[in-house]
């Protein structure tokens, strides 16, 4: 039998200090306890009065992650696949199918980049490329629909990829990266410009055969500077401030 | 002519109802039901040896189909909560550090009542929204009869335990509240905001559990030197206890330490309307200290307790509470209110009427009597009350036998009501002995 010396109270034999006034109490040795066994009713329990782990009953109850998107995506399966036959169905009533398959396809891509991006989620370089795969396919099917003229090929892909590469590459440089606050937006001001250099560099190819950088060099220059202000006001003024500190209102 | 043969007439036993309403007292509770305030009690026994679980999932078994208004779920309405039957079967589960866990308003097949076991203890948590403590405690006997008979003990049907074979009685299901209100009596006077213990409380999900045991024959000669009775004499101590506190702190900053105390002492209506609900049919008795006039002894708080207490029980005064809750409810106004729209109102009235309003919870149940045969084989029986985050920490009190259960649960990381007023009782040369969940 034990009991608190400052509250007066007597303790449970499992107790290691009063609940009341948080003493700790002596331990006794197993000799004693076992003399004192038969004494008061307390001791007729060996076990603690409360289990030391916690179980909330209704935990059952919630679902894990993968179930939640699990069903998420199943609900919008179902959802953009009676879109899509709604549409080709209304389409019918015409006698043939035609603009309804420009509608489907663009359903069927947004299905798999919903999809994707809940079935990949906090995994970016996972969603980049389902993005990235699906857009690509979309671009094909529709070049295809709309006559075959091959600008997915020459033109569509070859941005769709040069974007697709920068985001990756802008995405590993920010969690690799040791700098944040100014240094983000520069970074991402410096991917934006490689992108629009790019994309003209691309439309050049398809067009004429030949690169000469025109509007994305102007953009560059005006983007450019502002990098390196930022870049510089990052590492001689704010030395890595808080964004969050800086702007406080 | 033909006699046509006279044929009796079987009565049909009567039928819960497919769905039905809240009663006027658990409309406040799915709102305002939180992770620190789950709007559960429990009640818990602690066996002459482990618990069976399967033996007790067998007595659950047995007595669900004399219980049907307690199988049932809460489901979303669009003006109302309601309740429809809960075809789920209902599992004994594993106790907890930390019971009385939240459940899910609205969300299917999930039970609003619970039965807990861990090593010889066996405890039934309750949601208020289903029932009050008159109607737990038939269940919570009937289960322990069931479950002592499926060990081979013959128990009587007497003392709360019922016979699981028996039909329930459209009474048990009926809202009392509405079948004793009288239109037109006064609203009640409105009481401002009380005391509260300040402190930082426990982390959510956390409820420490503190209980005291001691000997009712001790705490009954102790209360006749006081000329009190149990109830009076322990909510005069916990005021007394709650007053040395607030003026501890008179120095210090806070908008809390000039307010009056108060504490909320449920009563049970079936005592004094003839209800026989098995549904919530409790009020509660406000009984106040203005500490502000001055500093009272012991022997005054007493006083004015009892005369506050006998005075809440005046019929009149508790017609007027009983007809408040029924009449805010037929209101065309609040009934044309869309549910979550209804949701914020009845946070916000809870929050004015409910914890603000009291500096803690004191529920004394009474004696538990059961069969001898059961009786002998049950050590302790506790109970442990809802409380709240404003209000932190709440009293429950239980007597069996000559032993005096008294557990105060508590979401405040200080322990010092529990610590001053077990000092208090100990004081007054009584044995007490302590258990808690602290872990």
């Amino acid at each position: 039998m034990a009991y608190c010396y400052k509250c007066g109270v007597e303790l449970d034999r499992s107790a290691e200090r009063c609940p009341l006034c948080s003493t700790p109490v002596p331990s006794i040795s197993d000799d004693c306890a076992k003399d004192e066994g038969a004494e008061g009713e307390l001791e007729q329990g060996t076990a603690r009065a409360y289990p030391d782990f916690i179980i909330d009953p209704e935990n059952k109850y919630n679902l894990t992650g993968t179930e939640r998107r699990r069903i998420a995506i199943e609900i919008i399966s179902f959802s953009f696949a009676l879109g899509a036959a709604t549409i080709v169905l209304a389409d019918l009533l015409d006698g043939r199918l035609g603009w309804s398959l420009f509608g489907a396809a663009a359903l069927g891509c947004a299905w798999v980049l919903v999809a994707g991006v809940i079935w990949l989620w906090k995994r970016p370089l996972g969603i980049v490329a389902c993005a990235t795969l699906s857009l690509a396919a979309f671009l094909v099917v529709i070049d295809l629909l709309a006559g075959g003229n091959a600008w997915s090929i020459g033109l569509g892909l070859p941005i769709l990829v040069s974007f697709a590469v920068l985001l990756v590459l802008t995405l590993l440089i920010l969690r690799f990266s040791k700098s944040k606050g100014f240094d983000t937006v520069a970074h991402c001001l410096l991917a934006f410009t490689l992108f629009l250099l790019s994309v003209e560099a691309i439309i050049d190819l398809h067009l004429r055969g030949s690169v000469y950088f025109s509007w994305s060099l102007i953009t560059a220059l005006s983007l450019t500077p502002l990098a390196v202000v930022l870049y510089y006001v990052n590492a001689r003024v704010l030395h890595g401030a808080d964004l969050r500190k800086f702007f406080r209102l | 002519m033909s006699v046509e043969p006279r044929v009796k007439r079987v009565k049909k036993p009567p039928v819960m109802p497919p769905w039905y309403a809240l009663d006027h007292a658990a409309v406040i509770y799915p709102p305002t039901m939180s992770e620190r305030s789950p709007a559960f009690f429990r009640i818990q026994a602690t066996l002459d040896r482990p618990v069976n679980a399967e033996l007790l999932a067998k007595a659950m078994r047995n007595i669900a189909p004399r219980f049907p208004y307690y199988h049932v779920e809460l489901r979303r309405g669009f003006f109302w909560f309601y309740f429809e039957k809960n075809e789920l079967p209902l599992k004994p589960i594993v106790d907890s550090a930390y019971p009385m866990q939240k459940p899910e308003a609205g969300r299917r097949g999930a039970h609003l009542y619970r039965v807990r076991a861990y090593s010889d203890r066996l405890a039934l948590e309750v949601s208020h929204v289903i029932t009050d403590g008159g109607g737990g405690f038939i269940l919570f006997k009937t289960l322990l009869g069931e479950y002592y008979r499926l060990r081979g003990v013959d128990v009587p049907y007497t003392d709360g335990i019922w016979d699981p074979k028996s039909t329930p009685e459209p009474h048990e299901w009926e809202d009392s509240f509405a079948a004793y209100s009288e239109p037109g009596t006064p609203t009640p006077v409105r009481q401002g905001p009380a005391y509260h213990v300040p402190g930082k409380l426990l982390p959510k999900g956390h409820l420490r559990i503190t209980t005291g045991r001691l000997s009712v024959a001790a705490l009954l000669a102790v209360c006749k030197a006081h000329s009190a009775t149990m109830t009076e004499y322990l909510t005069a101590l916990l005021f007394s206890v709650l007053q040395d506190m607030q003026e501890e702190e008179r120095g210090v900053r806070s908008r809390f330490r000039n307010l009056p105390l108060r504490i909320e002492i449920p009563a049970d209506m079936r005592k004094i309307f003839p209800s026989k609900t098995m549904r919530n049919f409790s009020l509660f008795l406000e009984p106040t200290l203005d500490t502000r006039l001055q500093r009272f002894s012991l022997d005054e708080i007493i006083r004015l307790t009892r005369s506050q207490m006998a005075l809440g029980l005046f019929k009149g005064e508790l017609l007027r509470i009983i007809t408040r809750n029924v009449e805010a409810a037929r209101s065309i106004f609040i009934r044309a209110l869309p549910l979550p729209i209804k949701n914020v109102f009845m946070r916000f009235l809870s929050s004015i009427f409910g914890d603000r309003m009291f500096s803690s919870v004191l529920s004394n149940v009474g004696p538990m009597r059961l069969p001898e045969v059961v009786a002998s084989r049950i050590r302790f029986v506790d109970v442990l009350v809802n409380t709240s985050p404003v209000i932190k920490q709440a009293v429950g009190i239980i007597s069996f036998g000559d032993r005096l259960s008294i557990t105060f649960g508590s979401l405040c990381e200080r322990s010092d009501v529990e610590r001053h007023f077990f000092r208090r009782l100990v004081k007054e040369g009584i044995h007490v002995s302590i258990e808690s969940n602290d872990i």
